[in-house]
């Protein structure tokens, strides 16, 4: 009973962070983390209406990118995209391990500063 | 070494904190293999996402004594490295939270799968990336801070003396 109230209490506090992140998505402060700005040099409003414009278009309304639409570097996007939705690859596992790798360097940094502010200084009398 | 040499080992462990550690080791695990988009695929990555949202409610739920008790203390006098690992897992709270559920928003896979049509647009698009790259930085701050009682009721679990180094049954969110 006591973890199922504590179990409402979480998921309360993450619907908070939820709501938040909804909020965020209507503010003006939308765009510091929009996806818009990693595409510089496409402008909506001038748009030519080639293949390429109409594909990023697409991409922003739904999220995605039409295959038949998408061309240059659109397609190699999307052909990069396709080959992650075949499941596991293990051709792939080097972006596993340098994962495993930067997240265990970091860790060990903050240990080791943790360590060394823990460790007594000799000759100072503790509180 | 008798058969009975283990079962002592494991009883020396409460059963809440064994619980404890590995719904913990099967988070971070889950959430390192999951950062791996090209090594899982899109459809592996999205459900192992959608199976975190559980673990991590799980997860607040069986530290949620710690988060009262540390959020009413900070008002007070409290040690600087606690209040570093409070405002650390806060932050880390907020962009696994943000993360899982934009995730769920754009899932092109898992969600469409189940009849959910996908909440697409650049803002979800951009907070899930931003929100994955955050997450891995502060996970491995936060395992950072909790290394001692990683690995104390490691040693405990797998160790070879685990009547010489006790672990207490942690509070380490």
């Amino acid at each position: 009973m006591r973890f199922l109230r504590h179990l409402l209490a979480a998921a309360a506090l993450a619907a908070a962070v939820v709501g938040m992140g909804i909020a965020w998505g209507h503010s003006p402060l939308a765009s510091v983390v929009s996806d818009d700005h990693r595409r510089d040099g496409f402008d909506p409003d001038r748009s030519d209406g080639s293949e390429r414009d109409r594909a990023e278009l697409d991409r922003r309304e739904t999220g995605r990118l039409e295959t038949d639409r998408a061309d240059g570097s659109d397609r190699a996007r999307f052909e990069r995209e396709r080959r992650g939705d075949h499941g596991v690859s293990l051709s792939n596992a080097d972006e596993l391990a340098m994962t495993v790798v930067s997240t265990g360097v970091l860790m060990t940094g903050v240990i080791v500063i943790d360590r060394r502010r823990r460790r007594p200084v000799l000759g100072r009398p503790q509180p | 070494m008798t058969a009975a040499a283990p079962a002592v080992r494991r009883r020396s462990v409460p059963r809440a904190t064994r619980l404890d550690f590995w719904v913990d080791a099967a988070i971070a695990l889950a959430w390192v293999l999951d950062d791996s988009f090209r090594f899982t695929g899109l459809t592996v990555h999205e459900w192992i996402g959608v199976a975190l949202a559980p673990a991590l409610l799980v997860h607040l739920a069986l530290h949620w004594d710690w988060v009262v008790r540390t959020t009413r203390r900070l008002v007070g006098t409290f040690p600087a490295r606690e209040r570093v690992r409070w405002a650390v897992d806060l932050c880390l709270l907020i962009a696994m939270v943000l993360c899982v559920a934009s995730g769920i928003l754009v899932s092109r896979s898992a969600m469409p799968a189940i009849g959910w049509k996908p909440l697409a647009g650049p803002f979800w698009n951009g907070l899930h990336g931003t929100a994955a790259d955050l997450t891995v930085v502060l996970l491995a701050v936060h395992l950072g801070l909790n290394w001692r009682w990683i690995a104390s009721v490691s040693r405990r679990l797998f160790g070879r003396n685990p009547m010489r180094r006790g672990a207490t049954g942690g509070d380490a969110l």
